[in-house]
């Protein structure tokens, strides 16, 4: 590491001269560093930047904070509420110390494909908002720990839009705590008059980045939730997914169990 | 628990240097050169050393004294140690090793052990690249009458013993030209002698002192011999203290390793269910030198058809050569290996003959009177059939086993048996090691020190042998305790292996202790004025109905100059094995144990989950049952980590997962309640009855499980680990 | 760079590298070695400590941010050598073998009843889920943290 500066406004962002890594909770900046890794990066603490670690239901959208960790994104009544499949997710991330520690905006700035909170995010139809735009989660990251974020831009919040939906994560990993996931699912459903209005699904560790099962989504929309739509859902998500043979796992198990997944998180929605 | 313990990385000396390591780039190279000179110019670095700067011996005495302290012309896996840093700070010690740049060239490497004993493989060890070979043969396997037969192949995977603190080490330089080590180990004297040898030093030089030590499991065996040697090199070279630590992923790379294995085992029975015959040939992978694997071999071997009586019995085993980390010493030494194999058999072969697997256990298994596969005859301390009806009484075995062809659903309930045999000790393949001494000194306010060859790594030790020594002195417990472990303090004692501390320093500081108390006994007599037997009861001697406190009569022997100290010394003579057949005696006393597992599988998913797991041992006398207890459900989740989770991936000679994100072991969430069963069916020669207990508990829990597994889905996984990936395939 | 913050209770200020790791100056500024190093990545909790109430991995935690902030350490629950409840339990129970995960694992037990003093086995499970043991098994373990809760209860029932 070769400098280590600190901002306390959103402000000094734009007097950035050289290149920054922002560290926020430090779960994955530290292990990096650990490592040995990030020798000539300029790390830039943003952990003091007030307000944004709110949770908060503003108008018809949830905002929540890019320092919000994700203890307290599982916990949160408007979380529970509106993006139980983030709550879910963000209940599921490494331990209680990770969670006490790692941030939403981090795991996002991370752009790992088995990043936890992420499938929850595409799910939910959920904008990353950084201090130079809003994107939308699913054309927010290029391939395994690249997103569209330039120089210096910076994560500040997440908004949610806030439905009457029903919405559900599952994932695997090879244990039930500290576990990267082989395969993980989020799944949000707006359902009214019996009919699936509104569909969301996406998949992580299952291809480059989190991918969402556009197909799937089309498939449901319009539909009245049985088994046997549920069933040809889940064939139809696990063709979506690009899974790949590592020492994690394999591609064929991947595969298998998106669909088995999937299918069992559908089946919490009748 | 109240962050007093010290352990190595926690001990400070003044003027103290960090050491690195300098390790092989690849799995099998010829070092042509190296250059250092960036790393040497580093702020802080004091001295970069090599092969060529080792003061004396550079030959790891282990068994068979291939394996060089550092790589000389040649390394032989990836992470092999080639050049160590000195350094004022660790990190510029870990910068500047990194610096180092070695030039090589890669030479053909082999990585399978089945591939390395192929004539046409790459030779790295020997002609053939087989560390060792040995042949058990009982009886005549051809004349055996067997009516039905099972025959398979299993496979294993590696364990890596995932003690929470890594091997580390300090190295002081003595004012004499001598050296004194402190380190986390578990076998001092073996570091005592690896020290020496390195440094060309006497013995008398070399003082080893043991630091509570953090979790060792047979992976704090042989391997401290290489990290103290290392410490103890540098510190002479520098003349300063040296502190060498390792990380996480440098001690997954080098650090030793459960064996990965391969066996063909085969079982004739009668329709009855008679085992007949028994035909094994099972191969482990040592590794790229031989270190322990001799030894772990032969344990694997003397046991390898498990805890039957079987009258024909061929077992053919080998350890072969490859160009990966060597593997050496992990809790069980050899046996889980082909535990899991033929324990998974005996179950096929229960279900070829339609027939509740406890049964055919229950009708096979040893009974007094009955042989072992070298033909040991078991005359007494057999409770085998007893952990076999307790543990089964435990779960309900009677009414939960079903067939696997009556389970319904999606997630399946399944229940597995599986039974070992224990040789406790180190038994003929290490007889020259059998020996055990002790100093045990009361002092003058009654106070009571013992100290012994053998060590504590949180097994219990400390308090087991204070109990005993409390015990045949006749002083309360909390008056009695164990001094750290230190070379000059006993003569060689051997190592802290094989579940022999109970055994081998209990015996010595009772025989020990029995020499302090006859002299007490005498002036108790004095005291109370009455012959007789003098007994010990709450802090008292009484005899009869007279009594005077321990205190007073401690006071009493110091008023008179008593002589309250004595050296204890114990042996162990005639075990057995022959060179040719395997015929013998090789232990002298077998602990033998049950497991049952009841899982529920998720057949869509794969993934297995323990709901109950009963751990039943015989182990002759539970000295302390609380510390046995832990043993049990320590050792039986290790076991479990083993059967479901923990899969080390070496691909083409690089380690995949070398740290505790990528190498799963078992959470708090992911364990079992452990039922232990204690069996107590007394050793006579034993300390109080006690054999031994360390490394049993994880010896069949793999096989146990699988079996689950099996008696759940109906289907047989004969590779471990059971990861989801294989359940739901197989 | 200079940092102060509070840590066991005692007020200091110390000179740090800013990206220095908590877990370094607590052991080698502060000589409080109780707190391990078992894997540098966050994965095992031998380095948990409590800031302001939660646990964490000081291994991963940037010593800048601990400004202003309350810590406690393994050291900070015997003051004067007189053992803790949830310590006291432990050792009543068996549930330490070789000692190294078991400052970590009392922080967990302690960050847990602080919050919620009559725990489920789920609680105590999820608690102390990111906190490795290879010794124990952790059976004793579990059944310590529920003891110590009851006897935690069982204190503050006396007293009223």
């Amino acid at each position: 590491m070769k400098k280590f500066i600190r901002i306390k406004s959103l402000a000094e962002l734009g007097k950035l001269r050289e290149k920054c890594v922002f560290l926020a909770g430090g779960t994955d900046i530290y292990v990096a560093l650990n490592d040995g890794a990030l020798e000539d990066e300029v790390l830039c603490d943003i952990s003091s930047l007030k307000g944004l670690d709110k949770i908060e239901l503003k108008g018809k959208n949830i905002n929540i904070g890019a320092l919000a960790t994700f203890a307290s994104i599982a916990k949160s009544p408007v979380i529970k509420k509106y993006a139980a499949c983030l709550a879910e997710a963000a209940a599921t991330v490494g331990s209680p110390q990770i969670r006490n520690r790692a941030t939403i905006g981090g795991n996002v700035a991370n752009g790992s494909p088995s990043g936890d909170a992420i499938p929850a995010l595409y799910a939910l139809g959920a904008v990353i908002k950084t201090n130079l735009r809003s994107v939308p989660a699913d054309k927010f990251f290029t391939g395994p720990k690249k997103t569209v974020l330039k120089k210096n831009e910076l994560i500040t919040g997440i908004s949610i839009p806030g439905k009457n939906n029903k919405s559900f994560f599952s994932k695997i990993g090879p244990r039930k705590a500290l576990a990267i996931s082989k395969v993980s699912t989020a799944v949000s459903l707006v359902i009214s008059g019996g009919l699936i209005r509104e569909a969301g699904i996406a998949f992580g560790a299952v291809g480059p980045t989190v991918i969402r099962a556009a197909e799937t989504e089309k498939f449901l929309k319009g539909k009245k939730l049985n088994k046997a739509v549920i069933s040809r859902a889940a064939k139809t998500a696990a063709g979506e997914i690009c899974p790949i043979d590592d020492f994690r796992s394999t591609a064929k198990y991947r595969r298998e169990t998106a669909a088995v997944i999937i299918e069992r998180a559908l089946r919490k929605a009748l | 628990m109240t962050g007093q313990s010290l352990f190595i990385n926690d001990v400070q000396f003044p003027d103290m240097l960090y050491a690195a390591t300098v390790r092989a780039p690849k799995p099998h190279i010829r070092i042509q050169s190296i250059d250092d000179s960036a790393a040497k110019k580093l702020p802080g670095v004091k001295g970069i050393y090599y092969a060529k700067d080792v003061p004396g011996d550079n030959r790891v005495p282990l068994v068979f004294q291939d394996y060089p302290f550092l790589a000389g012309n040649i390394a032989k896996f990836q992470g092999q140690a080639v050049g160590l840093v000195a350094a004022e700070d660790p990190a510029t010690a870990r910068r500047a090793a990194a610096m180092v740049k070695i030039k090589y060239k890669e030479l053909p490497a082999v990585f399978d052990a089945l591939e390395a004993m192929k004539k046409k493989s790459p030779k790295i060890y020997g002609k053939d690249n087989i560390f060792k070979k040995f042949t058990v043969k009982k009886g005549d396997i051809k004349k055996a009458r067997a009516e039905i037969e099972v025959e398979d192949t299993f496979t294993v995977n590696y364990q890596v013993h995932a003690y929470l603190e890594t091997q580390g080490a300090i190295a002081v330089p003595r004012d004499d030209g001598g050296m004194v080590v402190y380190g986390s180990m578990q076998c001092p004297f073996y570091v005592q002698d690896a020290v020496a040898k390195v440094l060309g030093e006497t013995y008398n030089k070399v003082t080893i002192i043991q630091q509570t030590t953090g979790g060792a499991f047979g992976g704090k065996e042989d391997v401290p011999s290489i990290v103290c040697g290392h410490a103890a090199m540098l510190a002479r070279l520098t003349g300063r203290p040296v502190k060498l630590i390792y990380s996480r992923e440098e001690d997954f790379q080098s650090m030793s390793k459960r064996h990965p294995g391969w066996a063909r085992i085969k079982y004739g029975a009668t329709k009855k269910g008679k085992i007949v015959s028994c035909k094994v040939k099972y191969v482990l992978d040592g590794g790229a030198f031989a270190t322990l694997s001799p030894i772990v071999l032969w344990r694997g071997t003397v046991h390898a058809s498990g805890p039957y009586e079987i009258d024909n019995v061929i077992i053919e085993t080998y350890a072969a050569a490859t160009n990966k980390v060597p593997c050496g010493a992990y809790r069980g030494f050899g046996q889980p290996q082909i535990s899991f194999a033929n324990e998974s058999l005996i179950d096929m072969l229960a279900g070829k003959l339609n027939m509740d697997p406890s049964r055919l256990r229950e009708i096979n298994a040893i009974k007094k009177g009955g042989t072992t596969a070298t033909n040991q005859k078991i005359t007494e301390s057999i409770g085998l059939h007893k952990t076999m009806a307790l543990a089964k009484k435990s779960v309900g075995w009677s009414k939960k086993w079903k067939k696997p062809s009556l389970k319904k659903g999606v997630k399946k309930y399944g229940i597995g048996m599986a039974s070992s045999i224990y040789g406790v000790g180190l038994g003929a393949g290490g007889q020259h090691l059998a020996k055990s001494g002790s100093f045990v000194q009361i002092e003058p306010d009654g106070s009571a020190l013992i100290a012994v060859g053998n060590t504590e790594m949180g097994q219990g030790a400390r308090t087991v042998l204070s109990q005993i020594a409390a015990e045949t002195l006749g002083a309360p417990y909390e008056l009695v305790d164990m001094m750290p472990t230190d070379t000059s303090r006993v003569p060689d004692s051997g190592p802290t292996v094989a579940s022999r501390t109970t055994v081998m320093s209990g015996t010595s500081v009772m025989n020990a202790c029995k020499v302090i108390r006859a002299r007490i006994d005498e002036v108790v007599r004095k005291e109370l004025k009455v012959k007789g037997k003098v007994l010990s009861e709450n802090g008292f001697y009484k005899i009869g109905n007279k009594k005077a406190p321990y205190a007073e009569i401690i006071a009493r022997c110091w008023a008179e100059r008593v002589h309250l100290s004595h050296a204890g010394w114990f042996r162990v003579e005639g075990t057995t094995f022959g060179e040719k057949d395997g015929q013998g005696n090789p232990y002298f006393v077998y602990t033998w144990s049950t497991m049952i597992a009841e899982v529920e599988v998720d057949t869509e998913t794969g993934l297995v989950e323990v709901l109950n797991f009963v751990s039943a041992h015989d182990i002759g006398k539970a000295v302390n049952p609380r510390e046995a207890e832990g043993q049990i459900q320590g050792g039986g989740l290790q076991g479990i980590g083993y059967a479901l989770l923990e899969n080390l991936v070496i691909d083409n000679g690089r380690m995949m997962n070398p740290n505790f994100t990528g190498y799963i072991i078992p959470t708090i969430e992911d364990s079992p309640d452990i039922k232990p069963i204690i069996v107590e069916e007394r050793y006579p020669k034993g300390p109080y009855g006690a054999k031994g207990l360390g490394e049993p508990p994880l010896i069949c829990a793999a096989p146990a499980i699988a079996n689950a597994v099996y008696n759940a889905t109906g289907k047989r996984i004969k590779d471990l680990p059971l990861i989801p990936e294989r359940v739901k395939c197989a | 760079m200079r940092v102060s913050f509070k840590i066991n209770g005692k007020k200091v200020t110390l000179d740090a590298a800013p990206e220095a790791r908590l877990l370094d100056v607590i052991r080698e500024d502060l000589g409080l070695t109780g707190t391990k190093e078992g894997c540098s990545k966050g994965e095992c909790g031998a380095c948990s400590v409590i800031v302001d109430g939660e646990l964490v991995d000081s291994c991963i935690f940037p010593v800048a941010q601990a400004e202003g902030r309350e810590i406690t350490t393994i050291e900070g629950l015997s003051p004067g050598g007189k053992l803790h409840p949830i310590q006291k339990a432990f050792i009543n129970e068996g549930a330490v073998q070789c000692g190294f995960c078991t400052p970590g694992m009392v922080l967990a037990a302690k960050a847990l009843l602080d919050k919620k003093s009559n725990p489920s086995d789920a609680d105590i499970k999820e608690a102390l889920s990111g906190n490795l043991c290879r010794c124990t098994g952790y059976t004793k373990i579990k059944s310590a943290v529920k003891k110590a809760s009851q006897n935690g209860e069982r204190g503050r029932t006396k007293k009223r």
